[in-house]
């Protein structure tokens, strides 16, 4: 048992695979919150990490009352929830319905805003771990870990949570000279602390209203840590289709090949075209009561030294030499130059 | 062959009788050995007349002569073989001994009976081996075993390396018969799959029925695997020990007193001082190990009574770190009473009852659980067995119950917030009768011919739900209730066998059968490989009994007087209501399980080529199997899906193509060089074909099921065996090298993100991934054991 334990090994191999291309993805969430809410109309590529995004569709999420909110399109294939179009209530059903250009009109599964609502109170805590450089050496990274305490309102029933944490940040980028001595204005990227990893909780048999500590996040301390940088701990309450999705795709992308790995499928979302509901759409659109919580940290909460960004200009470097994060806020899929209200300088 | 012109102990009768001016007398014998025993399986020829006949279980054996002089040969695979010259002048009988192999290096043989079993026995795909002959295959880790063995014959397969379980022509691993001395098992692998439960030191033979299988067994749809245990030593006390860096192993049988004897054994393991050893945190943290324990008596009471009380007892454990954890147990009683009501008559009544009972740990935070789930189950069994001129008949009844136990989740640990929850499971009752004939309809023609009926019931208590349409939670629409015994289903099926040999020649033969066979239990497991927690699911109201029609049809013959077997077997199986599982189907503490089953059609066909060489010098075979296996399910009244669109789809265990080769060449007088070279077709597998983002996520989009297969598998295993190393000892050393090339062949390819890239590549998972050498050294005692 020993020698099997030993020397069973995983190496990577290439498989001889066609790829397929031109399934629509429809992926997005729409919940109770004041947070920012959008769907995004992918296909599938067959070049590996592409994505292709759908534009100039119309979306509306329509109640059980008729009431139809409106989404407006915004770059790389996401349009964004008008939350004033519509109210989105607890206990109320909605539906998405999206139209393409094309003609083709394709609705989500009717489906009810969870009632229960969960909330996580969020802090951090530092750490150190061990893992494989690229060059086959034991290397000790400084981590940040986002962990939270979730509180329950209501037990009495089944319920299905799912957390995910934000990272807000300041990045100033490099200021070249320039004859009007102008400051580039700085960067506030948004985007996952830890976005590969999926938390879930299946609460058909809790019973206490308090679940124990438990880590949301993690992620190695870069440059984004030498400014100021606040963590949202955002707690959706889902229903039991958007739970069973998030299992099934924690299940495929966290697959570690063993004997008693369940073996893979295609994933069935909640999307389906109303002419022809055996095409099969990929994806899922999800409806939850989503609560939030953040707090804010800066250079000196952080125990370990932060490496600094590479943007301080220096002549001897040329312009294409520097990082692509100190050129540009579009080098970050969520960076901007509009400051998040919440993130007050 | 040895030649041995012996003048034994010989006792002819002259009878008088009514029939006293017949021209025709009767030879009857027994064979024992020289420690007592009753012989059964030594090949009796007439050299005079080239009749041969075979002993039964109680070492007999008859021909019906004209009076005059016989040259009688007895050959047995593990005793020395032996001539004896009788004159018969009317009826009579002898009493033969036969003395063990002085040097234990036994060729290997496929069909163990007989050097003209390949071409004269009736059925197709039956093969029977001794424990003797699998002796001197290359091991891993220097241990004989029963299950891997018989997977180096053509139509026979697993998954992998560490799969528990065999495939049978394209059937899979619960439709298998397995059986110790007649009594059902489940579970036949201790942990991980790399040791079967059968303990090789307590083990006579074992035959493997995988075309023809007799109207006597019932219950599976692919094969019967028919192990038989020894019998204590009637003369002197024996006993055999192994000890090991990681198990051992010690047998002991002898004689208490006249007419009873014992024989008992056990294996244990004690790996974890070694995991503790290891440069890896979660190895260090894991344990791995099992023991059994196994014990027969056997009584006699005057010359025609006979009774055998057996016991088995097992415990595996698993833990990998503090993720996950498995354990199990195994207990068998067994009581048999063999009567030989006449010479032509033989009873056995049995009654046996088995517990297997699983556990999984699962160590998760505040979901941290503990599944249990088991199986009990009680048998019955008449057999007569009917010995007539021209006929041997055995037929008889039994009854099988299969008593699923209540599957349950409870809270592990104090951290632990889930509630306990629990499924009922159903119980199975199998009623079956059955007759089997094995006649010839002329010199050229025999025939074996059977029937068994079954009635099957589904009984309470038990809480039946009723689905409007497709069976789905949405689509409940009322409850049933069956209290204690009820009745709640019932399935009646008549199941024909019939196999006929056509003799074209006197060394070439051509035999074909067809068996219509009924499987009532179901292995619920959509794993790669099984798991020691599935569940086992009995036939109710929402599964049916498997049903498979299996046809086979042969050509043997031999050359160079028997030294030459070859056998070319066509195979077709059709099997309905298999069980298949929708995509991420939830099967744990599932209280409606069959809204997530899937019934299914399945096809298999192939063809196998065998090659076997058997000479003093040199045994061994080379077979080639092509086999497919496929599985098809549509959407209907009953499946709410299909899967890959009602297309038929590879099984997960479909190998097309399968090389063996064997070889067994002796040196000197005491020593032997073994190797073994297995190929098959990689297995199908389900591809990542495209990705799409969820937000920052990248989530892979997959294949239809089973539409790519894995790298190819083979490999190649040696060993060398010396006897008597130490003159005073009955010894043997064999140094057994596992996988000489190393070669880290494929159990399963999955995808997984590399480090901090979240693009999913390919993996492929080895599970024996090096070369495994290994030594045993092995002592009988007394001497000549």
């Amino acid at each position: 048992m020993a020698i099997v334990l030993i020397s069973g090994c995983i190496e990577e191999i290439d498989l001889d695979i066609t790829r397929t291309s031109g399934q629509l993805v429809v992926f997005g969430n729409i919940n109770t919150s004041e947070l920012r809410q959008r769907v995004q109309l992918l296909r599938t590529s067959g070049i590996e990490n592409r994505i292709n995004p759908v534009f100039a569709a119309e979306l509306k999420l329509i109640d059980e009352f008729g009431n139809e909110g409106c989404f407006t399109a915004a770059e790389n294939g996401y349009y964004n929830f008008q939350v004033s179009s519509i109210d989105v209530i607890p206990g109320r059903s909605y539906y998405l319905e999206i139209g393409l250009l094309s003609g083709e009109v394709y609705r989500s599964r009717l489906a009810r805003v969870p009632t229960v609502t969960a909330t996580t109170v969020s802090d951090r805590q530092y750490t150190q771990q061990t893992v494989l450089s690229s060059q086959q050496v034991d290397v000790d990274i400084n981590i940040i870990q986002i962990v939270g305490e979730t509180s329950i309102d209501d037990v009495s029933n089944p319920f299905y949570l799912r957390w995910e944490v934000d990272q807000t940040f300041r990045l100033n980028p490099t200021d070249f000279p320039d004859p009007f001595n102008s400051v580039p204005p700085p960067c506030y990227i948004i985007r996952g602390a830890d976005p590969q990893r999926i938390n879930l909780f299946n609460g058909e048999n809790i019973t206490s209203t308090s679940l124990v500590r438990r880590v949301l996040a993690e992620r190695e301390i870069d440059y984004s840590f030498v400014n100021k940088h606040i963590f949202t701990t955002v707690t959706h309450t889902i229903n039991e289709d958007a739970y069973n999705f998030w299992s099934q795709v924690d299940e495929l992308i966290n697959s570690t090949g063993s004997i008693f790995d369940v073996p893979p499928a295609t994933i069935l979302g909640n999307i389906y075209n109303i002419e022809d509901e055996e095409e099969r759409v990929l994806g899922f659109f999800e409806l939850s009561n989503t609560t939030f919580d953040r707090f804010t940290g800066f250079q000196n909460d952080v125990p370990f030294s932060v490496p600094e960004t590479e943007c301080e200009f220096d002549p001897n470097i040329l312009r294409g030499q520097y990082p692509g994060y100190c050129l540009s806020c579009d080098f970050f899929e969520g960076g901007s130059t509009v400051r998040p209200d919440y993130f007050d300088d | 062959m040895k030649q041995l012109f012996l003048f034994g102990l010989i006792l002819i009768g002259l009878h008088s009788s009514v029939l006293g001016q017949l021209k025709v007398g009767k030879l009857e014998g027994i064979v024992k050995n020289e420690s007592g025993q009753l012989v059964e399986g030594a090949l009796v020829r007439v050299k005079e007349v080239d009749k041969s006949a075979v002993t039964d279980e109680s070492g007999r054996f008859e021909f019906d002569l004209e009076p005059g002089r016989y040259t009688l040969f007895f050959i047995h695979v593990s005793l020395e073989s032996r001539l004896l010259d009788v004159i018969l002048k009317d009826s009579g009988s002898v009493e033969v001994e036969m003395k063990f192999k002085t040097i234990n290096l036994s060729e290997i043989v496929v069909s163990a009976t007989s050097d003209r079993e390949n071409v004269d026995n009736t059925s197709t795909g039956v093969t029977r081996l001794g424990i003797e002959e699998i002796a001197n295959l290359p091991t891993f880790l220097g241990e004989v075993d029963i299950i891997k063995s018989i997977t180096l014959l053509p139509g026979v397969s697993t998954i992998g390396e560490g799969a528990s379980g065999f495939n049978v022509r394209g059937g899979r691993i619960d439709q298998n018969l397995v059986l110790m001395d007649g009594v059902q098992l489940f579970n036949t692998s201790h942990v991980l799959g790399f040791f079967s439960i059968f303990n090789p030191e307590l083990t006579r033979d074992f035959t493997l029925y995988k075309g023809n299988i007799p109207a006597q067994f019932g219950g599976r749809v692919s094969s019967v695997l028919d192990v038989k245990s020894i019998r204590g030593n009637r003369e002197k006390f024996k006993a055999r020990a192994s000890v090991g860096t990681i198990s051992s192993k010690l047998a002991v049988d002898g004689p208490l007193g006249e007419n009873l004897t014992y024989a008992f054994g056990g294996r244990f393991t004690y790996s974890d001082w070694i995991l503790r050893r290891i440069n890896d945190l979660d190895i260090r943290n894991s344990s791995a190990g099992f023991n059994d324990l196994f014990g027969r008596l056997d009584y006699d009471i005057g010359n025609n009574h006979s009774i055998r009380l057996s016991y088995y007892s097992s415990y595996d454990q698993f833990d990998f770190s503090d993720d996950f954890g498995y354990e199990w147990t195994n207990n068998i009683v067994n009581l048999a009473w063999k009567y030989q009501i006449s010479k032509n008559i033989l009873s056995e009544l049995s009654g046996s009852y088995m517990d297997y009972s699983s556990t999984l740990f699962d160590f998760d935070l505040d979901q941290s659980s503990e599944l249990n789930n088991g199986i009990g189950k009680w048998q019955i069994r008449q057999n007569f067995n009917v010995e007539l001129p021209k006929h041997n008949i055995n037929f008889g009844a039994e009854i099988i119950n299969n008593d699923s136990k209540t599957e349950t989740q409870d809270p592990l640990g104090a951290e632990s917030q889930i509630t306990s929850i629990s499924a009922e499971k159903d119980q199975g009752r199998e009623y079956a009768i059955y007759v089997d004939d094995v006649f010839k309809l002329s010199d050229k023609i025999s025939i074996n011919a059977g029937l068994r009926y079954n009635i099957y019931n589904n009984i309470g208590p038990a809480s039946v739900i009723q689905y409007d349409g497709e069976r789905s939670n949405a689509n409940i629409v009322d409850t049933l209730n069956f209290g204690q015994g009820d009745v709640i289903k019932t399935y009646t099926n008549l199941s024909p066998r019939i196999s006929a040999k056509v003799g074209l020649g006197s060394n070439n033969s051509i035999k074909l059968s067809y068996n219509r066979l009924f499987q009532y239990i179901h292995l619920i497991s959509n794993t790669t490989a099984p798991t020691p927690v599935d569940i086992w699911q009995v036939s109710n109201t929402y599964f049916e009994p498997i049903q498979a029609d299996n046809y086979s049809i042969g050509y043997y013959h031999n050359f160079d007087e028997n030294r030459w077997e070859t056998s070319f077997e066509l195979f077709y199986k059709d099997l309905d209501n298999v069980i298949e599982y929708r995509d991420f189907a939830d099967l744990l503490v599932n209280p409606n399980i069959e809204t997530e089953l899937l019934i299914a059609h399945g096809e298999a066909y192939g063809g196998e080529v065998l090659f076997t060489r058997k000479t003093p010098k040199w045994t061994g075979w080379l077979s080639y199997t092509y086999a497919r296996t496929f599985v098809t399910v549509e959407e209907n009244e009953i499946n709410k899906e299909s899967i890959n669109d009602g297309e038929r789809f590879p099984a997960n265990y479909d190998q097309p193509h399968s090389i063996r080769f064997t070889s067994d060449l002796k040196w000197g007088r005491r020593g032997s060089f073994g190797a073994s070279f297995t190929y098959n077709t990689g297995r199908p597998i389900t591809v990542i074909e495209s990705d799409y983002l969820l937000d920052e996520l990248l989530a892979p989009n997959f294949s239809d099921r089973n539409k790519f297969r894995i790298p190819d598998y083979w490999r190649l295993d040696v060993s060398f065996t010396m006897g008597s190393i130490l003159r005073k000892f009955d010894d043997k050393l064999v140094l057994s090298i596992y996988n000489v090339f190393g070669r880290d062949n494929a159990y399963s390819v999955f995808f997984r993100r590399p480090g901090n890239i979240n693009v999913p590549r390919p993996f492929k998972l080895a599970v024996l991934g090096a070369i495994f050498p290994s030594f045993t050294y092995s002592i009988n005692l007394p001497r000549g054991n």
